[in-house]
């Protein structure tokens, strides 16, 4: 069989912009015949000869390469489903599918899959593949599910406690009002919580710096969470080791962190769980420590600052992602956690006392 | 003709919502049997008070409602068991219904429709017939 070039598949596909997509051909055995450059480029260093003769899952470093196609996993699979469907034929079977690939190292590609026959190019009977990448769409799912979930939570509760202001007689019940104010003030927080992860997500978000207590920091997050807290039963403890020493940071900023790791702490624990949050001086910063006594799994460490991921159900969590963006990127810190038996989850956050002067 | 007086529990982690709902089954003339803001606790409520209709989040904190109408369920086959939730999320309603509740509430319903569909759910008999 002479050797494939695009050369012979162009004119067969009829595919417009197959530059630019990242498209591969393979053959009857999935082995790939012929990568496009921005195919190289993005998963081959930029050689298309280094695709040549693996599977896609090989190239990829997909968990289940060895068997690409024949493991229990990749029924599950868009690009096994979409290959076999294509080489089968049938109505629908060169629709776009879902593909999510996770690698040995714990990265995950997220892709729409597509694969049409090419009936016509004297090289026997080979397939074209192409991936797009749809991984910011999914983490936009995520998000807006999360958000439009809380927000309109909240905004119902502040309606229907209105409805009750509304039908009562007399001056409104104080109690009422309070909830009214406090749903109020959930409803914007949760829209500047999303507008700051998007910003910061565009790299535009503008810190405002100023002097910060870690303690208050610490103090500010437990009290927003103390219904969370108290509907689980847990003791929340605060060690406060810093003492009188402040940093410089942006305070919303930092909350906003501290209050997501303590979020997850408190929805991972069991009833009566304590829930530790400290703040030391460790080589010349400051370390945020947030500790719950239950271990993740595995399969769950490795997937803890992913966007999409969560442990709360869909559409829920993007919190440890947005703590280590926001921690990282512009706080300039390093969050990192361990989970171990012995100790239980501890998130640590560990910030300088100055912020760096902008480049 | 004596009306009898229904007892509820109801189950939310919401403070708000728990006062809504409260305030509905006040003015409907029903009492509060209990409160519970997590799943375990709206088990152990339903033990001990064996109310005449429990409302309870399906998101609930520590058991699910799904978790705790199941266990009900086959406790208490007769319980009357309301789902309150926030997003029609479809599988996990209908799993809910097919547990055995005997409806779900969406919480963004407007006040005069929640307190209806609380009367029906209380004494089906009663509002039988009635504008809906």
């Amino acid at each position: 069989m002479k050797d494939l070039t695009w050369d012979d598949i162009v004119p067969v596909s009829g595919l417009a912009g197959v530059a630019s997509d990242r498209v591969f051909v393979f053959g009857s055995q999935g082995r790939i015949l012929l990568v496009n450059q921005a195919f190289a480029d993005a998963f081959c260093k930029g050689d298309v000869s280094l695709a040549c003769g693996q599977t896609l899952g090989e190239v990829l470093n997909c968990r289940h390469a060895g068997v690409c196609g024949g493991a229990t996993a990749c029924a599950g699979c868009g690009w096994s489903q979409s290959a076999d469907a294509c080489k089968n034929g049938g109505a629908g079977a060169s629709a776009p599918r879902e593909c999510r690939i996770l690698t040995h190292a714990h990265a995950a590609f997220d892709f729409s899959v597509s694969v049409l026959p090419l009936n016509d190019c004297g090289c026997g009977p080979v397939w074209l593949c192409g991936l797009r990448d749809i991984s910011a769409q999914k983490r936009l799912r995520v998000l807006e599910r999360a958000f439009f979930h809380d927000v309109t939570n909240l905004a119902a509760g502040v309606r229907g406690l209105m409805d009750l202001v509304s039908d009562a007689e007399g001056v409104p019940d104080k109690e009422v009002m309070g909830l009214i104010r406090e749903n109020a003030d959930k409803v914007v927080c949760e829209i500047q919580r999303l507008r700051t992860l998007r910003v910061a997500e565009n790299g535009d978000l503008e810190l405002c710096l100023r002097a910060v207590s870690p303690s208050g920091i610490l103090c500010e997050a437990v009290a927003q969470l103390k219904d969370e807290a108290d509907a689980r039963h847990l003791v929340v403890t605060v060690n406060d080791d810093a003492g009188d020493v402040q940093l410089v940071s942006d305070h919303e900023v930092l909350l906003l962190v501290v209050g997501d790791l303590l979020r997850n702490a408190i929805e991972a624990s069991a009833r009566g769980d304590r829930v530790t949050l400290s703040c030391d001086v460790e080589n010349g910063g400051v370390v945020f420590r947030v500790r719950n006594p239950v271990v993740l799994s595995a399969d769950v460490q490795n997937h803890v600052f992913e966007r999409s991921f969560t442990t709360r159900g869909a559409g829920k969590g993007v919190g440890s992602y947005r703590a280590k963006l926001l921690g990282e990127n512009y706080l300039k810190g390093r969050l990192s956690f361990v989970s171990r038996e012995q100790d239980g989850t501890v998130f640590s956050l560990a910030l300088p006392l100055g912020m760096p002067s902008p480049e | 003709m004596i009306k009898k007086a229904y007892r509820v529990v109801l189950a939310d982690d919401e403070v708000h919502i728990r006062y809504l709902v409260r305030s509905i089954i006040r003015t409907e003339g029903y009492e509060v049997a209990g409160e519970a803001n997590n799943g375990e606790d709206a088990l152990d409520l339903y033990r001990l008070h064996r109310p005449d209709l429990l409302l309870m989040d399906i998101n609930l904190p520590l058991k699910t409602g799904s978790e705790v109408l199941a266990e009900i369920m086959q406790e208490f086959p007769d319980a009357r068991v309301v789902m309150l939730t926030m997003v029609a999320d479809v599988d996990t309603v209908r799993k809910c219904i097919d547990l055995g509740a005997v409806k779900y509430i969406l919480k963004s319903t407007p006040l005069d429709d929640i307190r209806r569909m609380v009367r029906e759910a209380i004494d089906p008999e009663a509002t039988k017939g009635g504008v809906s």
